[in-house]
Formats: C-alpha cells, sequence, structure tokens
C-alpha cells in the first residue's frame, strides 16, 4: 500500500488541494467577511499580505503539482489524448496563476503601500476574475484526472 | 546587440539559439546514424559523439522547453526588476535541474499514445522514419520542459517578487 508511486499520488493530490482550497476560501469565504467587517484602511492592509501569502503558497504547490504530475505519467506508462489536453489546461493555469500573483499580485502591493487608493478597486476585480478563471479550469483538469483514471486502469492493469 | 536590451534577455536570446542548434544537430544525427560519418572521418571522435549524441538532443530539448517558458513567462511580469531577477533564477535553477528533468522527460517522451508505441518501434524504421519520430521525440521532451520550465519560472518570479518589497507593514 505504501510504495512510491502511491506517495507521488498522495503528495500531488495534496497540492491540488492547498492550491485549490486556498484560492476557493480566499474568494468565497475570506473577502466577503473583510469587505463587511474590516474599514478600508484594515481590509486593505489583510487583502496586500493574503494575496502574496497566498501566492507563495499557491505557486509552490504548482510547482509540487507539476514535479508529482510528471512521475505520475511515468508511472502510468501511458500519454493518451486525455493526458494531453489536460497539460495544455494545466500550462494555461500555471499562466494564470502566476499572472495573477506576481503581476496583479505585485501591483496591487505597491498601489495599495499607503492604503486604499482608487486604482486598487479595478486591479482587485480583475485579481478576483482571473482566479474564479482559473479555479473554473483547475475543476475541469480534476474532472478530466478522474476520467484519465477510469480510462487508463484498465489499460494498465489488464 | 542594442544597448538598450537586457543582460537576461541577451542570455535567454543566445542560450534559446544554442539549444536549437545543438537539439538540431544532435537529433537530426541520432535519427539518421550520422554518428559513422564522424567515427570514418575521426573515430574517437565518433565513438564520444555516438556516446553522446542522445544526452545532447535530450538536454537540449529540455533546455529549449524551460528556456520558451522562461520567455513567455517574463512578459506575464510587468515590473522589469522582477522580470529580470525572476529571468536569471529560472535560468540558474534550469540549469540545475537540466539533467534530471532531461532524463524524466526523455523517459516520458518514450511513452505512446497508446502505452505501447512511442519510440519503442525507432529501430524497426527507415532512415527517414528514425529523423522524424526522433524529431518528434525531441518536440515531446520539449513540452514537458516548457511545463516543468513554467512551474519554476512561476515559483522564481513569486520569489523575485517578494524580495522587491518589504516583507512587514510599516
Amino acid at each position: 500500500m505504501l510504495t512510491i508511486r502511491m506517495l507521488v499520488l498522495f503528495v500531488h493530490v495534496t497540492a491540488v488541494i492547498v492550491a485549490l482550497g486556498g484560492s476557493l476560501f480566499s474568494t468565497f469565504a475570506l473577502t466577503p467577511i473583510l469587505t463587511g467587517e474590516l474599514e478600508p484602511p484594515a481590509r486593505v492592509k489583510v487583502v496586500r499580505r493574503v494575496i502574496r501569502r497566498l501566492g507563495a503558497i499557491v505557486l509552490s504547490a504548482l510547482v509540487i503539482l507539476i514535479a508529482t504530475g510528471m512521475l505520475n505519467v511515468f508511472y502510468l506508462g501511458v500519454i493518451s489524448v486525455l493526458l494531453a489536453i489536460k497539460l495544455v489546461l494545466v500550462v494555461i493555469v500555471i499562466g494564470l496563476a502566476t499572472y495573477q500573483y506576481v503581476n496583479l499580485g505585485a501591483r496591487i502591493w505597491r498601489v495599495s503601500e499607503n492604503g486604499p487608493v482608487p486604482e486598487l478597486a479595478p486591479l482587485l476585480a480583475r485579481f478576483r476574475k482571473v482566479g474564479l478563471a482559473q479555479g473554473a479550469i483547475v475543476l475541469l483538469i480534476v474532472y478530466l484526472s478522474l476520467g484519465l483514471t477510469r480510462v487508463m486502469a484498465p489499460m494498465v492493469s489488464g | 546587440m542594442k544597448p538598450g536590451v537586457p543582460a537576461y534577455r541577451r542570455w535567454l536570446r543566445w542560450l534559446t539559439v544554442a539549444a536549437i542548434a545543438v537539439g538540431a544537430v544532435s537529433t537530426l544525427s541520432y535519427g539518421s546514424g550520422a554518428h559513422l560519418i564522424v567515427r570514418y572521418l575521426d573515430p574517437p571522435v565518433g565513438r564520444w559523439w555516438n556516446e553522446h549524441e542522445y544526452a545532447l538532443m535530450a538536454g537540449a530539448a529540455s533546455a529549449l522547453g524551460m528556456l520558451l517558458a522562461i520567455r513567455f513567462g517574463v512578459r506575464l511580469i510587468d515590473d522589469p526588476a522582477v522580470r529580470g531577477r525572476a529571468a536569471a533564477i529560472s535560468i540558474i535553477a534550469g540549469a540545475l535541474i537540466l539533467i534530471p528533468l532531461a532524463h524524466l522527460s526523455g523517459a516520458l517522451g518514450r511513452l505512446g499514445w497508446t502505452g505501447v508505441g512511442g519510440f519503442d518501434t525507432y529501430a524497426m524504421n527507415t532512415i527517414v522514419d528514425k529523423v522524424l519520430i526522433a524529431g518528434v521525440y525531441f518536440l515531446k521532451i520539449a513540452g514537458f520542459g516548457v511545463l516543468a520550465g513554467l512551474a519554476m519560472f512561476a515559483a522564481a518570479a513569486m520569489a523575485a517578487s517578494s524580495g522587491a518589497a518589504p516583507r512587514r507593514e510599516a
């Protein structure tokens, strides 16, 4: 039961949970509560710190995802069309995540240095949109992965 | 070279050209068995080339993939200082992971669409087929290189971006 293959798969799935869960928590739980409970100056202080920390967590999780994902393909021993589509979507997700946290996140960090300013709202809105798009693609990837395991299992075992 | 071009862009350009050149020569040579010609002209050099052409092909493909990913990633960053730092960190990190990545991507590139084809039937084909198969193999390795390079660049960009600003509020 405890094989390297299982361990790699476990780390892979954990990385997905961390990356997707962190983004979903921030978008659907933390941000609405902060908007309702905190005054703009305090809210901006918290939001910019959350974005920076979440960026480090999500991007690190993506690195682990890619490393373990490549090992998973190796253990699977098959490259199918479904897998190729999944890999293309993964490239798009990494591009979006990099844009979201390194470009938009850094701009939010710079703009909000002295508290709330008018330029901040559109940046935060775009940050949220990119995050949602990314989350949707990740869910599609998860769905494809389920399909992949269903299709590949008989091929690999038989 | 234009005077205003940042150093990292010059490095990226030269490394990309080098990866394409090494990749093209080694792939063509590997596919066509051209080491025989080199062996005929200079046996020790020919033997060395025959022993290393596959490693050069896989290494060049992985490097090309990572470099393309870094070039794409750089365009996603707004701040020129962060862009330069992220590119520099990525190039160094890429050089460090190149050999293991080339091994892994080489193994992944051998997998066919059904899991039984791919590179396994290579020996049975004609020279033209072999060159084509080697070319596709090169592109598959480069594809995995893009994937790894993008992830590496994302982490490098985050690290470069975090270093650009104070960690704590004043």
